[in-house]
């Protein structure tokens, strides 16, 4: 099943298409859904979930995306893969714009883009053993001959360290190998791109790390691109060659793993990294941290201006009534802030 | 030496499953808890950290009970329970002198009582005060935990406030009555990480103005670091490492705890490859002989197949019988 993935990844095709577009370009991004009326004859409200997100990303690339509960993260993964439709925006991937594809194309497609959960105790289906749900994904797109699927799945479970796990149900595997389970599901029909929303974030350090390795093992031997999201700083310093900080929806800073975490410029970046408890430090921690007061507004009433400005140390009057833009800096990062430069 | 305010020694705690042997899920568990400082137990999930507090409580359900062991409050035992007293001044002492937060605020707090009511109802009862005085009492506490505008959020019921707001409450109804001991178990594992900050902050700054010892239960070693001034590591059951802080993590002398620090990754530093604890912790029907970790351990021989190793050494003690190099 590997060499297959291999075989296909080394396609002339796919090597050209990668070099001149990205493999994943999302343009303005918005999810808003409607909410309940406060009051029977009272206004029908909204809320924005994702307000405007933009990002590419590239063949074997890993971008994560940071915030904390209710920013929007999950939902930019599950637009991005189209199990929840946009209200408005554009998912290009491979240079093909899927928001205006029909069902059957999207059936295709998703063979290339592939979901990784957090909980895998649900991701999984009770009833039927692991190898039967490996399976599943090779019988749905049908890949290879019916007769050899078995063999592929057992060689994908051998893969994520799951050797001789095909006959036995869920329930009977621990935390970490549903994970891998879920991972192995993803990755047998050959994805290009793997949305990984906190894969680990449920499981104990020790097997954390055992399950981040293997994603990373996994990349580097077929090329995937991983969209990574996580609400943990330390783990996305580890994985991500590119990192989006997201707040109500929308992100506020987005640079290379190095720009973000030696020299984070937007105030709520800096407050993030600052606030992660850590157990060891082998250098001590960006000389500048903020401290936010406050917690996140409702989405329901996001604030005028700039979103972070009620709990911003730095506020100023331009902050309270105009929404700062993405602005490209010159070292190459994005910043939504009106003064990244002049706050201490 | 002061007396502890929390003193547990040799405790094992048995669960009866309906159809099957008996488990021992915390096994010769000793802790001390002195005035005014702060431990850490950590511990990953399902290693016994919960249930040591739980017992310590005195609030193990039904198929749950002390095997062995005991429990002191500032002096005074509390389990098992002394001849001669009686159980109800027992539960006394432990409500009174110790109090204990939850990961889920929201599933503790009495969604059909406004915040004000419940945490009155804390104070009366701690202190036999009366409702006026407690009702007066109760804003001071909101107030000191940090809700803004405590005089009117009083009046408020959980589902109003936000949940970083619902742990303030939680922790104003803990320390109503000025108890000597906090447990506080994932007690910020909920929150998003600016919030935890706050949160933090908060409980230091309350150790401070009251003195009161904080037991500090998690499994997130960075906690640990910025909370305790002790740290005490359990593994399937049992106490497995011991001592101040700085130093263990600094150079622990268990090889799990060394494996969960390996395991962890930097934010301030590029590490090429985590290093795992390969496998996984053994099922509590079927522990190893020995020590429980060895089948994971790399330093393991075939002496840790048959003895179980006690803490030992000092100032960082380790139950481990091949230990790694103190500092």
């Amino acid at each position: 099943m590997i060499a297959a993935a291999e075989r296909e990844y080394d396609a002339p095709a796919r090597e050209a298409s990668a070099a001149t577009v990205p493999l994943l370009a999302v343009e303005d991004l918005v999810k808003v859904y409607p909410a309940a009326r406060a009051t029977l004859f009272g206004r029908r409200r909204s809320l924005t979930a994702v307000a405007g997100v933009s990002f590419e990303l590239a063949a074997g690339e890993t971008l994560a995306v940071v915030g904390e509960s209710g920013c929007g993260k999950s939902t930019v993964g599950n637009l991005v893969l189209n199990l929840i439709t946009p209200t408005a925006g554009r998912v290009r991937f491979d240079g093909e714009d899927l928001s205006a594809v029909d069902d059957a194309r999207w059936r295709d497609r998703r063979r290339d883009m592939q979901l990784v959960f957090q909980d895998s105790r649900s991701a999984l289906d009770p009833r039927l053993t692991v190898g039967a749900q490996v399976r599943e994904g090779l019988d749905i797109h049908g890949i290879g001959m019916p007769a050899e699927r078995r063999a592929e799945a057992e060689a994908m479970l051998e893969a994520v360290g799951l050797g001789g796990f095909a006959d036995r149900y869920p329930h009977a595997l621990s935390g970490g190998q549903q994970q891998r389970a879920v991972i192995a599901r993803a990755l047998v029909v050959g994805p290009r791109l793997v949305v990984c929303d906190e894969p680990v974030a449920a499981l104990d350090v020790s097997i954390q790390a055992q399950v981040v390795n293997l994603l990373s093992d996994l990349q580097a031997r077929l090329g995937l691109s991983y969209l990574f999201i996580s609400h943990d700083l330390s783990l996305v310093r580890h994985v991500a060659d590119r990192v989006a900080v997201m707040y109500l929806g929308a992100f506020v800073e987005v640079g290379t793993r190095r720009q973000i975490f030696d020299d984070p410029r937007h105030p709520y970046t800096r407050a993030l990294i600052g606030a992660v408890p850590v157990a060891r430090a082998r250098r001590s921690r960006h000389g500048r941290p903020v401290r936010l007061t406050g917690e996140v507004p409702s989405p329901l009433t996001p604030p005028a201006g700039c979103s972070v400005h009620p709990r911003c140390p730095f506020a100023t009057e331009r902050c309270r009534v105009e929404r700062p833009a993405a602005l490209r800096q010159p070292d190459g990062r994005i910043v939504a802030c009106h003064h990244p430069e002049t706050v201490p | 030496m002061s007396i502890p305010v929390l003193a547990i020694d040799d405790l094992t705690v048995r669960i009866d499953p309906p159809d099957a042997p008996p488990v021992f899920p915390v096994r010769g568990v000793s802790l001390r808890v002195e005035p005014g400082e702060t431990l850490g137990l950590v511990g990953e999930s399902g290693c016994g950290k919960t249930l040591t507090c739980l017992a310590a409580m005195g609030l193990l359900g039904r198929r749950v009970a002390i095997a062995g062991g005991s429990v002191r409050v500032e002096g005074r035992q509390v389990a098992p329970p002394e001849p001669g007293r009686d159980g109800a001044r027992t539960a006394t002492l432990r409500h009174r002198r110790m109090a204990m937060i939850f990961q889920n605020p929201s599933g503790c707090l009495n969604p059909v009582r406004s915040i004000g009511w419940q945490v009155a109802e804390a104070y009366q009862l701690r202190t036999g005060a009366a409702r006026a005085p407690a009702r007066r009492r109760a804003v001071e506490l909101l107030d000191l935990v940090g809700i803004p505008e405590p005089g009117r959020r009083a009046r408020d019921y959980p589902h109003q406030l936000s949940g970083g707001q619902q742990q303030r409450a939680m922790i104003a109804i803990a320390i109503a009555g000025d108890p000597a001991l906090l447990i506080a178990d994932e007690a910020t594992t909920a929150l998003d990480v600016t919030v935890q900050a706050q949160i933090l902050e908060l409980l230091r700054r309350l150790q401070r103005e009251t003195g009161m010892a904080i037991l500090f239960v998690t499994h997130d070693l960075g906690l640990i670091a910025e909370m305790a001034d002790r740290i005490a590591v359990m593994y399937a059951g049992q106490l497995i490492e011991h001592g101040p802080t700085a130093a263990v993590l600094a150079a622990p002398r268990h090889p799990y705890t060394a494996g969960l620090l390996d395991a962890l990754p930097f934010i301030d530093e590029d590490v090429e490859r985590l290093v795992p604890i390969e496998g996984t912790v053994p099922a509590l029907d079927r522990l190893p002989h020995g020590c429980s970790f060895a089948p994971r351990c790399g330093r393991a021989g075939i002496d840790c197949a048959i003895h179980v190793p006690t803490l030992r050494g000092g100032p960082v003690q380790a139950a481990c019988l091949h230990p790694l190099e103190a500092a």
